[in-house]
Protein backbone atom coordinates (compact mmCIF):
# COMPACT_ATOMS: atom_id res chain seq x y z
CA UNK A 1 0.00 0.00 0.00
CA UNK A 2 1.45 3.32 -1.02
CA UNK A 3 2.62 5.48 2.24
CA UNK A 4 -0.13 8.50 1.08
CA UNK A 5 -3.20 6.07 0.66
CA UNK A 6 -1.88 4.50 3.86
CA UNK A 7 -1.60 8.08 5.67
CA UNK A 8 -4.92 9.75 4.21
CA UNK A 9 -6.94 5.72 5.45
CA UNK A 10 -5.69 5.92 9.03
CA UNK A 11 -5.11 9.59 9.51
CA UNK A 12 -8.99 9.90 8.33
CA UNK A 13 -10.26 6.81 9.86
CA UNK A 14 -8.90 7.99 12.99
CA UNK A 15 -10.32 11.97 12.90
CA UNK A 16 -14.21 10.39 12.62
CA UNK A 17 -12.99 8.24 15.25
CA UNK A 18 -11.46 10.62 17.71
CA UNK A 19 -14.59 12.86 16.50
CA UNK A 20 -16.88 10.62 18.04
CA UNK A 21 -15.24 9.91 20.92
CA UNK A 22 -14.50 13.52 22.13
CA UNK A 23 -18.23 14.49 21.01
CA UNK A 24 -19.89 14.59 24.49
CA UNK A 25 -16.44 14.89 26.64
CA UNK A 26 -15.70 17.60 24.70
CA UNK A 27 -18.58 19.96 25.47
CA UNK A 28 -18.51 18.55 28.83
CA UNK A 29 -22.04 17.64 29.72
CA UNK A 30 -23.40 21.08 27.90
CA UNK A 31 -26.08 19.25 25.89
CA UNK A 32 -27.64 16.19 27.29
CA UNK A 33 -28.98 13.01 24.38
CA UNK A 34 -32.54 12.26 24.50
CA UNK A 35 -33.11 8.39 26.15
CA UNK A 36 -35.10 8.15 22.44
CA UNK A 37 -31.99 8.94 20.85
CA UNK A 38 -29.41 7.25 22.99
CA UNK A 39 -31.95 3.83 22.95
CA UNK A 40 -31.75 4.16 18.87
CA UNK A 41 -28.01 4.56 18.71
CA UNK A 42 -27.84 1.04 20.26
CA UNK A 43 -29.09 -0.34 17.15
CA UNK A 44 -26.36 1.00 15.11
CA UNK A 45 -23.96 -2.69 15.33
CA UNK A 46 -26.93 -4.59 15.31
CA UNK A 47 -27.60 -3.17 11.56
CA UNK A 48 -24.36 -2.47 10.33
CA UNK A 49 -23.17 -5.94 10.93
CA UNK A 50 -25.32 -8.45 9.49
CA UNK A 51 -25.94 -6.36 6.86
CA UNK A 52 -22.51 -6.71 5.74
CA UNK A 53 -22.41 -10.45 7.25
CA UNK A 54 -25.10 -11.43 4.64
CA UNK A 55 -23.73 -9.81 1.62
CA UNK A 56 -19.68 -11.14 2.07
CA UNK A 57 -21.74 -14.84 2.88
CA UNK A 58 -23.97 -14.96 -0.21
CA UNK A 59 -21.48 -12.94 -2.44
CA UNK A 60 -23.47 -10.86 -3.65
CA UNK A 61 -22.03 -8.98 -7.16
CA UNK A 62 -23.26 -5.97 -8.35
CA UNK A 63 -25.01 -7.96 -10.91
CA UNK A 64 -27.49 -9.42 -8.23
CA UNK A 65 -26.34 -12.86 -8.73
CA UNK A 66 -25.36 -14.96 -5.99
CA UNK A 67 -25.53 -18.79 -5.31
CA UNK A 68 -26.86 -20.70 -2.73
CA UNK A 69 -24.63 -23.76 -3.15
CA UNK A 70 -22.55 -21.81 -1.58
CA UNK A 71 -20.27 -23.06 1.35
CA UNK A 72 -20.07 -20.04 3.11
CA UNK A 73 -23.62 -20.12 4.15
CA UNK A 74 -23.45 -23.22 6.17
CA UNK A 75 -20.24 -22.03 8.10
CA UNK A 76 -21.93 -19.04 8.16
CA UNK A 77 -24.82 -21.02 10.23
CA UNK A 78 -22.32 -23.24 12.33
CA UNK A 79 -20.85 -19.57 13.18
CA UNK A 80 -24.12 -18.62 14.59
CA UNK A 81 -24.99 -21.94 16.23
CA UNK A 82 -21.38 -21.49 18.14
CA UNK A 83 -21.58 -17.83 18.94
CA UNK A 84 -24.90 -18.95 21.01
CA UNK A 85 -22.93 -20.43 23.54
CA UNK A 86 -18.92 -19.92 22.93
CA UNK A 87 -16.69 -16.54 22.35
CA UNK A 88 -15.16 -15.20 19.41
CA UNK A 89 -12.14 -17.41 19.72
CA UNK A 90 -14.33 -20.73 19.25
CA UNK A 91 -16.39 -19.01 16.73
CA UNK A 92 -14.01 -18.05 14.48
CA UNK A 93 -11.85 -21.63 14.39
CA UNK A 94 -15.40 -23.36 14.06
CA UNK A 95 -16.38 -21.11 10.88
CA UNK A 96 -12.75 -21.26 9.11
CA UNK A 97 -12.65 -25.03 10.21
CA UNK A 98 -15.63 -25.75 8.97
CA UNK A 99 -15.38 -23.96 5.41
CA UNK A 100 -11.81 -25.16 5.42
CA UNK A 101 -13.28 -28.67 5.30
CA UNK A 102 -16.54 -27.70 3.48
CA UNK A 103 -14.57 -26.72 0.40
CA UNK A 104 -12.34 -30.13 0.67
CA UNK A 105 -15.25 -32.03 0.18
CA UNK A 106 -17.56 -30.13 -1.16
CA UNK B 1 -4.59 3.32 48.23
CA UNK B 2 -0.88 3.77 46.42
CA UNK B 3 -0.43 4.77 42.98
CA UNK B 4 1.36 1.15 42.68
CA UNK B 5 -1.94 -0.91 43.32
CA UNK B 6 -3.94 1.58 41.61
CA UNK B 7 -2.53 1.07 38.72
CA UNK B 8 -2.38 -3.01 39.36
CA UNK B 9 -5.66 -3.05 39.78
CA UNK B 10 -6.22 -1.16 36.40
CA UNK B 11 -4.11 -3.33 34.61
CA UNK B 12 -6.18 -6.72 36.08
CA UNK B 13 -9.29 -5.28 35.66
CA UNK B 14 -8.90 -5.19 32.17
CA UNK B 15 -6.33 -8.34 31.54
CA UNK B 16 -9.50 -10.52 30.69
CA UNK B 17 -11.00 -8.30 28.26
CA UNK B 18 -6.94 -8.04 26.33
CA UNK B 19 -6.47 -11.87 26.20
CA UNK B 20 -10.42 -12.36 24.73
CA UNK B 21 -9.47 -9.54 21.97
CA UNK B 22 -6.33 -10.64 21.66
CA UNK B 23 -7.11 -13.19 18.80
CA UNK B 24 -9.54 -10.47 16.99
CA UNK B 25 -6.68 -7.97 16.82
CA UNK B 26 -4.36 -10.58 15.81
CA UNK B 27 -6.42 -11.35 12.91
CA UNK B 28 -7.07 -7.64 11.61
CA UNK B 29 -3.10 -7.83 12.15
CA UNK B 30 -2.80 -11.19 9.34
CA UNK B 31 -5.39 -9.84 6.99
CA UNK B 32 -4.13 -6.13 6.51
CA UNK B 33 -0.89 -7.71 5.86
CA UNK B 34 -2.48 -10.35 3.17
CA UNK B 35 -4.65 -6.78 1.54
CA UNK B 36 -0.87 -5.05 1.09
CA UNK B 37 -0.25 -3.44 4.34
CA UNK B 38 3.14 -3.49 5.02
CA UNK B 39 4.03 -4.87 8.75
CA UNK B 40 4.96 -1.54 10.01
CA UNK B 41 1.78 -0.18 8.41
CA UNK B 42 -0.47 -2.29 9.87
CA UNK B 43 1.00 -1.52 13.39
CA UNK B 44 0.77 1.70 12.81
CA UNK B 45 -2.69 1.45 11.12
CA UNK B 46 -3.86 -0.11 14.69
CA UNK B 47 -1.51 1.85 17.51
CA UNK B 48 -3.69 5.70 15.94
CA UNK B 49 -6.72 4.38 15.10
CA UNK B 50 -7.68 1.69 17.88
CA UNK B 51 -10.83 0.66 16.67
CA UNK B 52 -11.30 -2.86 15.88
CA UNK B 53 -14.90 -3.62 14.26
CA UNK B 54 -14.02 -0.57 12.12
CA UNK B 55 -11.00 -1.57 11.35
CA UNK B 56 -11.90 -5.07 10.32
CA UNK B 57 -14.69 -3.05 8.23
CA UNK B 58 -12.06 -0.99 6.33
CA UNK B 59 -9.98 -4.15 5.57
CA UNK B 60 -13.40 -5.60 3.71
CA UNK B 61 -13.48 -3.04 1.73
CA UNK B 62 -10.28 -2.82 0.72
CA UNK B 63 -10.32 -6.06 -0.83
CA UNK B 64 -13.57 -5.11 -2.36
CA UNK B 65 -12.34 -1.56 -4.17
CA UNK B 66 -14.21 0.54 -1.79
CA UNK B 67 -13.45 4.25 -2.17
CA UNK B 68 -11.48 6.22 0.97
CA UNK B 69 -14.43 8.65 0.87
CA UNK B 70 -17.17 5.43 1.66
CA UNK B 71 -14.44 3.48 3.81
CA UNK B 72 -14.14 6.43 6.14
CA UNK B 73 -17.61 7.39 6.07
CA UNK B 74 -18.59 3.40 6.86
CA UNK B 75 -16.11 4.10 10.08
CA UNK B 76 -18.22 7.02 11.01
CA UNK B 77 -21.42 4.89 10.98
CA UNK B 78 -19.86 1.68 12.82
CA UNK B 79 -18.28 3.91 15.63
CA UNK B 80 -21.36 6.13 15.97
CA UNK B 81 -22.07 3.55 18.95
CA UNK B 82 -19.59 5.32 21.08
CA UNK B 83 -21.58 8.67 21.16
CA UNK B 84 -23.41 7.04 24.03
CA UNK B 85 -19.81 6.37 26.00
CA UNK B 86 -18.50 9.79 25.30
CA UNK B 87 -21.93 10.89 26.39
CA UNK B 88 -21.88 8.67 29.56
CA UNK B 89 -18.19 10.02 30.52
CA UNK B 90 -18.24 13.55 30.32
CA UNK B 91 -20.45 14.15 33.20
CA UNK B 92 -18.28 12.35 35.11
CA UNK B 93 -14.71 14.17 33.94
CA UNK B 94 -15.85 17.78 33.58
CA UNK B 95 -12.42 19.10 35.58
CA UNK B 96 -9.84 17.42 33.44
CA UNK B 97 -8.03 19.55 31.41
CA UNK B 98 -8.56 19.36 27.51
CA UNK B 99 -5.40 17.94 26.81
CA UNK B 100 -6.33 14.83 29.44
CA UNK B 101 -9.94 14.86 27.54
CA UNK B 102 -8.38 14.36 24.09
CA UNK B 103 -5.89 11.88 25.53
CA UNK B 104 -9.14 9.73 27.13
CA UNK B 105 -11.35 10.25 24.59
CA UNK B 106 -9.02 9.09 21.62
CA UNK B 107 -8.81 5.13 23.17
CA UNK B 108 -12.17 4.99 24.67
CA UNK B 109 -13.29 1.96 23.13
CA UNK B 110 -16.18 -0.70 24.15
CA UNK B 111 -13.89 -2.12 26.60
CA UNK B 112 -12.40 0.05 28.13
CA UNK B 113 -15.49 2.20 29.22
CA UNK B 114 -16.90 -1.25 30.14
CA UNK B 115 -13.95 -1.58 32.52
CA UNK B 116 -13.73 2.30 33.74
CA UNK B 117 -17.32 3.48 33.50
CA UNK B 118 -17.96 2.46 37.87
CA UNK B 119 -14.68 3.48 39.04
CA UNK B 120 -15.54 7.23 37.08
CA UNK B 121 -18.49 7.68 39.23
CA UNK B 122 -16.45 8.18 42.46
CA UNK B 123 -15.21 11.35 43.71
CA UNK B 124 -11.29 10.50 43.71
CA UNK B 125 -8.23 12.22 41.86
CA UNK B 126 -6.76 8.41 41.21
CA UNK B 127 -9.76 7.76 39.29
CA UNK B 128 -7.52 9.17 36.13
CA UNK B 129 -4.83 6.95 37.00
CA UNK B 130 -6.99 3.73 36.97
CA UNK B 131 -8.84 5.36 33.71
CA UNK B 132 -5.04 5.65 31.82
CA UNK B 133 -3.68 2.04 33.13
CA UNK B 134 -6.57 0.73 31.83
CA UNK B 135 -6.52 1.99 28.92
CA UNK B 136 -2.56 1.85 28.13
CA UNK B 137 -3.17 -1.56 28.87
CA UNK B 138 -5.69 -2.56 26.58
CA UNK B 139 -3.89 -0.24 23.84
CA UNK B 140 -0.24 -2.16 24.19
CA UNK B 141 -2.13 -5.60 23.87
CA UNK B 142 -4.14 -4.19 21.27
CA UNK B 143 -0.63 -3.00 19.11
CA UNK B 144 1.41 -5.72 20.11
CA UNK B 145 -1.29 -8.45 18.99
CA UNK B 146 -1.93 -6.97 15.76
CA UNK B 147 1.71 -6.78 15.01
CA UNK B 148 2.45 -10.19 15.79
CA UNK B 149 -0.84 -11.00 13.51
CA UNK B 150 1.10 -8.66 10.46
CA UNK B 151 4.17 -10.86 11.39
CA UNK B 152 2.55 -14.06 11.20
CA UNK B 153 0.41 -12.54 8.01
CA UNK B 154 3.36 -11.50 6.18
CA UNK B 155 5.03 -15.46 6.58
CA UNK B 156 1.90 -16.67 4.80
CA UNK B 157 1.20 -14.37 1.78
CA UNK B 158 -1.69 -17.17 0.63
CA UNK B 159 -3.31 -16.78 3.94
CA UNK B 160 -6.79 -16.02 2.26
CA UNK B 161 -6.56 -19.56 0.26
CA UNK B 162 -6.86 -21.21 4.18
CA UNK B 163 -10.01 -19.14 4.42
CA UNK B 164 -8.45 -16.74 7.05
CA UNK B 165 -10.60 -14.05 5.11
CA UNK B 166 -13.84 -16.27 6.54
CA UNK B 167 -12.61 -15.34 9.65
CA UNK B 168 -13.37 -11.37 9.36
CA UNK B 169 -16.79 -12.71 9.24
CA UNK B 170 -17.18 -15.13 11.97
CA UNK B 171 -15.56 -12.73 14.01
CA UNK B 172 -18.46 -10.07 13.01
CA UNK B 173 -20.98 -13.00 13.70
CA UNK B 174 -19.69 -13.41 17.27
CA UNK B 175 -20.22 -9.86 17.96
CA UNK B 176 -23.13 -9.16 16.88
CA UNK B 177 -24.80 -12.64 17.99
CA UNK B 178 -24.99 -11.63 21.52
CA UNK B 179 -25.72 -8.27 21.07
CA UNK B 180 -29.24 -9.07 19.24
CA UNK B 181 -31.45 -9.67 22.81
CA UNK B 182 -35.02 -7.78 21.49
CA UNK B 183 -36.99 -8.14 19.04
CA UNK B 184 -36.55 -4.52 18.05
CA UNK B 185 -32.49 -5.80 17.31
CA UNK B 186 -33.54 -8.91 15.77
CA UNK B 187 -35.75 -7.00 13.44
CA UNK B 188 -33.51 -4.22 12.56
CA UNK B 189 -30.80 -6.98 12.07
CA UNK B 190 -33.39 -8.49 9.66
CA UNK B 191 -34.21 -5.21 7.60
CA UNK B 192 -30.58 -4.63 7.22
CA UNK B 193 -29.51 -7.77 5.85
CA UNK B 194 -32.20 -8.04 3.67
CA UNK B 195 -31.72 -4.63 2.04
CA UNK B 196 -28.28 -4.86 2.53
CA UNK B 197 -28.56 -7.66 -0.67
CA UNK B 198 -31.14 -5.72 -2.20
CA UNK B 199 -28.94 -2.59 -2.44
CA UNK B 200 -25.97 -3.89 -3.97
CA UNK B 201 -26.40 -1.70 -6.74
CA UNK B 202 -26.00 1.36 -5.65
CA UNK B 203 -22.76 2.56 -6.44
CA UNK B 204 -19.45 3.26 -4.00
CA UNK B 205 -21.08 0.59 -1.65
CA UNK B 206 -22.75 2.87 -0.04
CA UNK B 207 -25.70 -0.27 -0.10
CA UNK B 208 -24.56 -1.03 3.53
CA UNK B 209 -24.70 2.33 4.92
CA UNK B 210 -28.10 2.52 3.45
CA UNK B 211 -28.72 -0.46 4.64
CA UNK B 212 -27.64 0.03 8.03
CA UNK B 213 -29.65 3.40 8.28
CA UNK B 214 -33.30 1.13 7.30
CA UNK B 215 -32.04 -1.39 9.50
CA UNK B 216 -32.29 1.20 12.48
CA UNK B 217 -35.19 3.24 11.28
CA UNK B 218 -36.79 -0.13 11.50
CA UNK B 219 -35.79 -1.09 15.38
CA UNK B 220 -36.68 2.21 15.60
CA UNK B 221 -40.17 1.59 14.45
CA UNK B 222 -40.64 -1.69 16.44
CA UNK B 223 -39.44 0.39 19.98
CA UNK B 224 -42.42 2.62 19.25
CA UNK B 225 -45.05 0.24 18.68
CA UNK B 226 -44.18 -1.46 21.79
CA UNK B 227 -43.79 1.31 23.70
CA UNK B 228 -47.32 2.29 22.46
CA UNK B 229 -48.70 -1.06 23.17
CA UNK B 230 -46.94 -0.36 26.51
CA UNK B 231 -48.51 2.48 27.16
CA UNK B 232 -52.24 1.07 26.16
CA UNK B 233 -51.95 -1.55 28.54
CA UNK B 234 -51.24 0.53 31.19
CA UNK B 235 -54.17 2.87 30.59
CA UNK B 236 -56.16 0.10 30.05
CA UNK B 237 -55.20 -1.51 33.94
CA UNK B 238 -55.26 2.33 35.81
CA UNK B 239 -58.87 2.36 34.30
CA UNK B 240 -59.88 -1.11 35.33
CA UNK B 241 -58.27 0.11 38.67
CA UNK B 242 -60.28 2.84 38.89
CA UNK B 243 -63.23 1.38 37.74
CA UNK B 244 -62.90 -1.15 40.92
CA UNK B 245 -62.55 1.01 42.61
CA UNK B 246 -65.65 2.65 41.77
CA UNK B 247 -67.74 -0.44 42.34
CA UNK B 248 -66.44 -1.01 45.79
CA UNK B 249 -67.96 2.53 46.31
Amino acid sequence: MSNSYFLALTLGMAAVTFLIRFSFIGIAGKLDMSERVKKTLRFVPVAVLPAIITVQILGVNSHMEFDLHNPKVIAAIICTLISFRFGLVWVVISGVGSLVLLNTFM
Amino acid sequence: MNKKAIILRGVSAVMPLCIGDFPFSFIVGALSVSLGMSVWQSTAWSCIVIAGSAQMLALNMLKTGTSLGVIIFTTFVINLRHVLYSASMAGKIREASFFKKCFMSWALTDEVYATTVKEMDENKSDKYLFYFSVMLTFWGFWVLANFLGAIIGSSFPDIQKYGLDFAMVAAFIAIVVPQIKSQACTVAALVASVSGVLLVVLPWSLGIVVASLLGVLAGLAVDLAEERKLNAENTSTELMLANKEVGHE
